[in-house]
């Protein structure tokens, strides 16, 4: 792929991780000293644990301040009310912004309210940039944003991020698709794409039915974890490739509202690149909470370095991966997650093995065409094998027993398959989740229609 | 920065004399041609087909000399560009392509959601079509001050009214906005009454249908709207508002104990607000020039009559604006406002001239029912006006007209009613009363009219209305 950009900041993008680490510590020291002297969240807490200003000296440091968790934060947001007393700013501040988590979808019941400064959605707009620079993505592009703008300071800091490099945005939203790549796709034939894997099913089908070939080279998308596998992504990618003139990069974006842009991949596909002069990133031990080496997986805790408004230090994101320091082609030199595996409490436990639902993704990309929907409906405690719905189409014509058969030789445990109608499958058209409890059945039905509804 | 006791966001513009801002507009003017000319084959072509030049623009008496654009000619430039594949601005555009960043996309007011906005397409060369600083202005004679909190409840994805760009080109943190921004979007309305009180919303801006949706939400859920939520003040835009459907103003009024701001915002005519006094929209006139025409013979007319809204962007741009018939009726006061603005007002947008009815000879524009059946106790407020032909082959009118749920004489309230309309209109038109609810709703933009004088309109609408009253309709 030739660009005229490789980096939207080289010198930050390729700083020695000596200065890096350098720089991250003053950053740190500055987080601290701001926290205590502006959130009265972080004073009682870090009074209780002993933490002043003068505790962190070196990096290493970090490990003596306590973690910081999303039950904190939303009960302390219900019990103080507004937008707690985390955050470091007032609220009628002008210019600043509100967000709110979990309006597609709530991982976890309660929202959080957000609160970011101008400052913070400057340093987003950057952070944007660079993930979008790094992508592929360049002034002369018309990229689609389809993510939903409600309560998403993700939504307008990609939006920012496309002006500053100078791409052609079309805001287009997460709705009515139908509409959309109708009449814009034929104004503006798309070049890139910002978009969730669930989405891109549907898009896809729609562009493909207009007969045309664009000259679509980079798909980005968060919210799941389909970019990042190895498997879904070739399928992704060979969706996306029918539809373009040209191979298409397909690149995963990590991110939470709450915290902001956490990484992009790259163009070279070896992981999602992590901003680490924005933020701090450990993986810890989910159960011990203790820091781990590079290379072990357990749960992803980041602190933010450039944050004003509603600063987290040592949140605990649920969400589980890896770090990789081994050098990327690119050249950056920041370190990179080795794609997201999964929420923890949403981890299975089948025939003593602990399963995420991006393992059953893989599995089911290894051996049928598709991306087929499935459904695992669980229980709270372990099960002795994988049941799993799915629809029959594009699994390639596979009795159910020969496909149980080879997901289980991938997974490791026993699976049973049965193929249901697509009546019978909960399947999405925005983002997915495919593994659930009976209990959270109902909301999640009532969501898949909200989201049918949306598109027409 | 400015004090929050000032009265004007920005006093130098706001409250320029008449002479100089009339002399601002023709300078201006006189620049936009050059440029237009200079850098736009659209606009080229139209001045060489009748040998028109920059020059013979001096003065404002001069800009009837430019030709009229209409969305039809727009239209077809656009759709020849993309046929020879380019993009839709090409022979508008006045900067390189590559200057562009983003896109703004309208719904197209006219028609089902189904319609090609083809020409309301328009682009910037930074981002930001309808700027902070403008907006701020608007806000500011609203009677926000920094300190508010706005609920942003305009279409931020996909149908972009009300000039979303702006919020996203700025990552949703605008300084010169003056307030804290909660993107709201539209849908998910329970989630965002919830959040609005949560955090201490005091401003809303949004269509007026979604002002007057919202309440039935907060009822189910048990929000009192006045002792829950403190609105200090509503901006509605994107249908005909407050200004022009003056029952609408008092209805939404007592439904949110908020003070009630209309704008009218279109690309070509600006950000027009209303301030304190609400009579009429305060054009942004060092920004755009506003002329009225007679609908059938394109003459200009002379200050306060009732025509079409013509508007004329005074800023060099990307896309340029010049004489843009917008087919909004609309006429232009010069008087001064008691407000001590001096820029013109629009007066009395009763809405587009599309959406004007013509049956048994008469017009007929479905505000002017709106505004009966807003002033007639025991009604809803929701209503249908169909046409069709009845057994003799002649056009015939009803209305069908959402009553409230106490009214006890339904029958005497059904003839009032009929009697209000014909005193109105002249026409007879049947009128039927449905119990609250029954008609569909639509948050967006309202189809008032159902024609079944031919058969495909009927289905077409038919069809529409189960999709969109499915739409917007929130979660369960």
């Amino acid at each position: 792929m030739n660009t005229p950009t490789e980096y939207w900041m080289e010198d930050l993008e390729t700083m020695p991780r000596q200065a890096l680490a350098g720089m991250q510590l003053e950053k740190l020291k500055g987080v601290l000293g701001y926290c205590l002297s502006s959130s009265e969240f972080y004073r009682r807490k870090y009074g209780e644990a002993g933490v002043s200003a003068g505790t962190v000296r070196a990096l290493a440091d970090i490990q003596a301040l306590p973690f910081t968790t999303r039950d904190e934060i939303v009960s302390d947001q219900e019990k103080n009310g507004r937008l707690g007393t985390l955050v470091c700013n007032k609220a009628e501040e002008p210019g600043q912004t509100i967000g709110m988590t979990g309006i597609k979808f709530s991982a976890s019941g309660k929202p959080i309210r957000v609160l970011l400064s101008v400052e913070d959605a400057a340093s987003q707009g950057r952070l944007a940039a660079r993930g979008l620079v790094g992508a592929g993505v360049e002034s002369r592009d018309y990229l689609y944003v389809m993510d939903f703008p409600q309560f998403n300071p993700l939504y307008m800091h990609l939006g920012l991020g496309s002006i500053n490099v100078g791409a052609k945005s079309i805001l287009a939203g997460m709705e009515r698709a139908e509409r959309n790549t109708s009449i814009y796709t034929r104004l503006y034939p798309p070049n890139c794409f910002y978009i969730s894997p669930t989405y891109s099913k549907l898009v896809t089908s729609l562009l493909k039915a207009t007969g045309k070939k664009y000259s679509i080279h980079t798909v980005l998308g968060w919210s799941e974890a389909g970019y990042s596998l190895p498997l879904s992504k070739q399928r992704f990618q060979e969706m996306w490739g029918e539809l373009s003139d040209q191979p298409v990069d397909v690149c995963d974006v990590y991110g939470m509202v709450e915290v902001g842009l956490l990484g992009f991949e790259c163009r070279h596909h070896k992981g999602i690149h992590g901003f680490e002069d924005a933020y701090l990133y450990e993986i810890i031990d989910p159960d011990s909470g203790r820091v781990l080496e590079p290379g072990e997986e357990g749960e992803l805790v980041v602190t933010h370095l450039e944050r004003t408004g509603m600063p987290l230090v040592r949140y605990r994101t649920g969400d589980i991966t890896s770090i990789l320091t081994d050098p990327c082609t690119c050249g950056r030199t920041h370190l990179r997650l080795a794609g997201i595996k999964g929420r923890r409490d949403q981890a299975l436990r089948v025939g003593g093995k602990i399963l995420y639902q991006s393992q059953i993704e893989e599995a089911l990309a290894e051996h049928t065409n598709a991306l087929t929907a499935f459904n695992v409906v669980t229980g709270s405690g372990e099960m002795s094998a994988l049941e799993m719905s799915l629809v029959k189409d594009g699994t390639g014509g596979r009795t159910e027993s020969d496909l149980g058969h080879a997901c289980s030789r991938s997974l490791g445990v026993p699976v049973s398959i049965r193929y249901k109608s697509g009546d019978e499958v909960l399947t999405f058209i925005h983002r997915s989740q495919k593994v659930f409890t009976p209990e959270n059945r109902d909301r999640l039905m009532r969501e898949a229609r909200n989201q049918r509804r949306a598109e027409t | 920065m400015h004090g929050t006791e000032r009265k004007y966001w920005d006093p130098k513009i706001e409250l320029m004399t008449l002479q100089e801002i009339k002399l601002l507009q023709e300078r201006r003017l006189r620049q936009v041609v050059e440029y237009a000319y200079a850098r736009s084959a659209f606009y080229r072509r139209r001045f060489d087909e009748i040998g028109l030049k920059p020059r013979h623009i001096r003065t404002l008496k001069d800009l009837n000399k430019i030709p009229l654009t209409d969305k039809y000619v727009m239209r077809e430039s656009a759709e020849k560009s993309v046929n020879e594949n380019r993009k839709p601005f090409s022979e508008f555009i006045t900067v390189p392509e590559e200057m562009v960043v983003t896109i703004h996309c309208t719904s197209g007011t006219t028609g089902t959601p189904f319609t090609a906005p083809l020409l309301e397409a328009e682009l910037t060369a930074r981002g930001i079509i309808a700027t902070g600083d403008s907006a701020a202005r608007q806000f500011w004679a609203a009677g926000l001050r920094p300190g508010d909190i706005l609920a942003h409840m305009w279409n931020l994805g996909g149908a972009m009214v009300g000039g979303g760009n702006h919020v996203i080109a700025k990552g949703g943190a605008i300084p010169e906005l003056f307030m804290t921004v909660i993107p709201c979007h539209v849908g998910n309305t329970e989630k965002t009454l919830s959040l609005m009180k949560d955090v201490g919303a005091t401003a809303i801006c949004c269509t007026p249908s979604y002002a007057l949706y919202m309440p039935d939400v907060a009822a189910k859920m048990g929000i009192d709207i006045k002792k829950d939520l403190h609105i200090k003040a509503i901006v509605t835009g994107g249908e005909p508002g407050g200004a022009s459907v003056p029952g609408l103003r008092d209805r939404l009024k007592d439904l949110w104990g908020a003070g009630i701001f209309d704008m009218y915002g279109a690309p070509g005519v600006g950000l027009n607000y209303e301030c304190e006094y609400h009579n009429g929209f305060h054009i942004q006139s060092e920004g755009t020039l506003i002329q009225v025409v007679d609908p059938e013979t394109k003459e200009e007319l002379p200050q306060g009559e009732l025509g079409s809204l013509v508007g004329t962007g005074l800023s060099p741009a990307a896309f340029p604006w010049l004489r843009f018939n917008t087919e909004d009726q609309g006429a232009i006061s010069e008087e001064p406002c008691p407000c001590g603005r001096t820029h013109p007002r629009i007066v009395s947008v009763p809405g587009r001239w599309d959406d004007m009815i013509k049956i048994k000879g008469f017009q007929l524009h479905p505000n002017t029912i709106e505004k009966v059946v807003n002033e007639t106790k025991g009604c809803s407020g929701e209503f249908l006006i169909i046409l069709d032909k009845d057994n003799e082959g002649k056009d015939s009118v009803a209305v069908k007209a959402e009553c409230e749920d106490d009214v006890k004489d339904v029958q005497g309230l059904r003839d009032r009613l009929e009697h209000a309309i014909r005193v109105i209109i002249t026409l007879k038109a049947d009128v039927e009363l449905v119990p609250k609810g029954s008609l569909s709703r639509y948050v967006m933009k309202k189809q008032r009219v159902v024609d079944n004088r031919s058969k495909d309109k009927k289905e077409r609408f038919d069809q529409a209305s189960k999709v969109v009253s499915a739409k917007y309709f929130d979660e369960d």
